[in-house]
């Protein structure tokens, strides 16, 4: 049975999802601040985070932050204030996996937590695949991303996106595919989640030494990781 | 900001030059050797009067002790000699002259200038006396009887008059340069703040640009980044207020989305249809939330900050694609017309967007299955004009300004059925107002309505 944390300041919010949860066979803890959240982790052993945003004392992108700093796999779905485009760009900038925002249907959030979850089991047994293209490699099966044999820190949806990206290196992944694949999930109107991830891999991978960049943005389309006969 | 800085610039240059000019022009008339012959003539009857008067009463001795301490006009010299030619009182006749007289009989003749003469004769204590008057033109003194004899030929040139009057126009215009960039520049700075300001960005402060100045401009200066600070304190207060405000109603929302969620498992799923309508209505409450909040922010003008240039061909092409997205299952598309690549405005991004964006749902909606809506793209005037066409049932006239009203639903769609929440075009119309543009609506040649939105160009950047 998969552990969630919960962490949101409203009280009643949290008993009524953890019930909701708990009846889609999910073990359910609750924090009510950020403070809280991040002492829970270590007692827990969560599997995945879902947090609020607007939250006293820590707030959720400030948690992320200092969550990130320490544990980079560990998924993190956050609850946004609807229309708040900031607060989505910004928390997937810091490393969140996913965001939904409020109110919302609890099945979508539970289909959302199973994806990530069933993402992160299903590669797990995964032999001893290796995708290299150029001077990238990556192993699925120990979740490594080695640069110039140098090793590079990725959240899980960003490991996700760049193995597909590899995999279908020098073709064009469209948005609903790294979506549907990477995400786990169907493309949603305004998403901007694959945008952000891609911004963010492109900030960590950064350009390659001969100094072009690695993945190109189709506009419209999606993307498309360039290798060296197709630039 | 070079028009301030010119007119102050020519205006005191040119009361300067004024000034100069007219004191020079009085002055010489002042000093002019002709103008006062007349006059000099009754000064000079008037001291032989007086001076006749003094000998006859004084005595000699005393007279010639009184004449050094006798004040004079300028230009007048006095010389007091009997009748072999000895001085026995002079003032003020220069020593070449009175030399000249002395040795030879006669007064000299200077080069260029008329040194004039008057003598009268008396008889005081049995002595036959004569009186001179001499009045010399100041040339007399400057020119002729110099004894800086380096300075005379410079002098005397006609060049040294406009070169005196080069030298003061020179100078003066220098000075009034300083001075009108001295007033010039903290207009500039502030002025250039004022912009700052209205982008939204309050956190330049100019006071300190100011820092050299203690007067009523760095005055204003302090004043005015107290204001942009006062100012960016009442934006963040109104911000935080909506955030929470949206929060605060939307939290029991969420706890009533996951309620009726519960609810549903536990009874039969077969009865849930009322459970669906009420989750659809707290959507429905959900969008209103959000709309009366942008609605909000929009009608306080607090939203005229993050502006950007925006190239409204790649903006429609989103927004169009975004639309398309939504509209796949209905078989309704959005299609884009345009003979540019490239037209900016300068604006914000966002609320652009949702202006166009609510346009094209709305025509969207009102729209039958499998037709297409039309955008299209044109200048006119130095403005961009949005035209989108639906092929709905279009509008009755008398209704056609009132569908931009909040909350306003024409007759024929109060049933609701078509969703939304009433405030889209409202928001479209301030959105668009708000960058002082311009949003009609009009039934279309055939049916369906027609929406159109004028922007102002930021510059002349069309492709």
């Amino acid at each position: 049975m998969a552990k969630i944390l919960l962490i949101d300041d409203d009280v009643e919010l949290c008993e009524l999802l953890k019930e909701f949860l708990q009846s889609e066979s999910f073990e359910v803890t609750i924090a009510n601040d950020g403070r809280a959240g991040l002492e829970r982790l270590s007692d827990e052993h969560p599997d995945l985070i879902v947090m609020d945003i607007m939250m006293p004392k820590l707030n959720g992108l400030d948690t992320l932050k200092q969550l990130r700093s320490e544990n980079f796999d560990l998924p993190v779905i956050m609850l946004t204030a609807r229309g708040d485009d900031v607060d989505k760009i910004v928390g997937l900038e810091l490393g969140a996996d996913d965001y939904l925002s409020k109110p919302f249907n609890p099945r979508e959030l539970s289909a959302r937590i199973k994806a990530i979850l069933r993402r992160i089991t299903e590669k797990q047994p995964d032999s001893t695949e290796v995708y290299q293209v150029e001077d990238i490699t990556i192993h699925p099966a120990s979740r490594q991303v080695l640069v110039n044999d140098v090793e590079t820190e990725l959240t899980a949806a960003e490991f996700e996106i760049l193995t597909i990206l590899l995999k279908f290196a020098g073709e064009v992944c469209s948005k609903q595919k790294l979506t549907e694949q990477a995400l786990s999930r169907k493309l949603e109107l305004y998403d901007r989640s694959i945008d952000m991830h891609i911004s963010n891999l492109r900030k960590k991978l950064a350009a390659k030494p001969d100094g072009t960049q690695r993945i190109k943005t189709i506009r419209g389309i999606g993307y498309m990781y360039l290798t060296r006969n197709i630039q | 900001m070079k028009g301030l800085f010119l007119k102050t610039f020519v205006w005191f240059w040119l009361t300067t030059i004024i000034t100069i000019s007219a004191t020079y022009f009085i002055s010489s008339r002042l000093t002019d050797n002709n103008r006062h012959t007349h006059d000099i003539d009754e000064i000079v009857a008037h001291y032989f009067e007086e001076f006749e008067q003094e000998l006859n009463e004084q005595g000699i001795g005393e007279f010639a002790r009184e004449l050094k301490h006798q004040r004079l006009p300028r230009g007048i010299g006095i010389l007091l000699v009997d009748d072999h030619n000895n001085v026995i009182a002079v003032k003020r006749v220069p020593k070449p002259i009175l030399q000249h007289y002395l040795d030879t009989g006669n007064w000299p003749e200077p080069r260029g200038v008329k040194l004039n003469i008057k003598a009268k004769a008396f008889e005081i204590d049995a002595r036959q006396l004569t009186l001179f008057i001499l009045w010399l033109p100041k040339k007399v003194h400057a020119d002729n009887f110099d004894h800086r004899p380096w300075f005379k030929p410079f002098q005397r040139t006609p060049g040294w008059a406009a070169f005196r009057l080069l030298l003061a126009l020179l100078v003066s215009g220098l000075i009034c340069y300083f001075l009108a960039r001295y007033i010039s520049k903290p207009i500039v700075k502030l002025r250039a703040a004022v912009n700052q300001v209205e982008q939204g960005n309050y956190d330049n402060k100019v006071a300190a640009e100011f820092k050299n100045r203690s007067d009523e401009i760095a005055d204003l200066a302090s004043d005015f980044d107290r204001m942009s600070d006062e100012i960016k304190n009442q934006f963040q207060q109104r911000e935080e207020l909506l955030r929470d405000i949206s929060h605060e109603l939307r939290s029991p929302l969420a706890r009533m989305r996951v309620a009726s969620e519960l609810i549903k498992e536990k009874i039969d799923a077969s009865n849930s249809s009322e459970i669906d309508r009420i989750e659809r209505e707290i959507s429905r409450l959900d969008d209103l939330i959000g709309e009366i909040i942008d609605f909000s922010k929009l009608t306080n003008q607090s939203s005229q900050v993050n502006k950007q240039q925006i190239n409204l061909v790649e903006l429609i092409q989103q927004i169009i694609a975004d639309v398309n997205f939504e509209g796949e299952s209905t078989h309704k598309q959005a299609i884009f017309n345009t003979s540019y690549t490239r037209v900016d405005i300068y604006a914000n991004k966002t609320l652009i967007m949702r202006a166009i964006e609510n346009v094209l749902r709305n025509a969207l909606k009102y729209s039958a299955n499998d037709t297409n809506v039309t955008c299209s793209l044109a200048l006119e005037n130095h403005q961009a004009i949005i035209a989108v066409a639906d092929k709905g049932p279009g509008v009755p006239e008398h209704e056609l300004e009132q569908i931009f009203e909040p909350f306003y639903r024409t007759s024929k769609s109060r049933d609701r059925k078509s969703g939304g929440t009433g405030l889209g075009l409202a928001i479209s119309k301030q959105a668009i107002e708000v960058h002082q543009g311009e949003i009609k609506a009009n039934n279309g040649e055939e049916h369906g309505l027609v929406v159109t939105i004028r922007l102002p160009l930021s510059t002349q950047t069309i492709q």
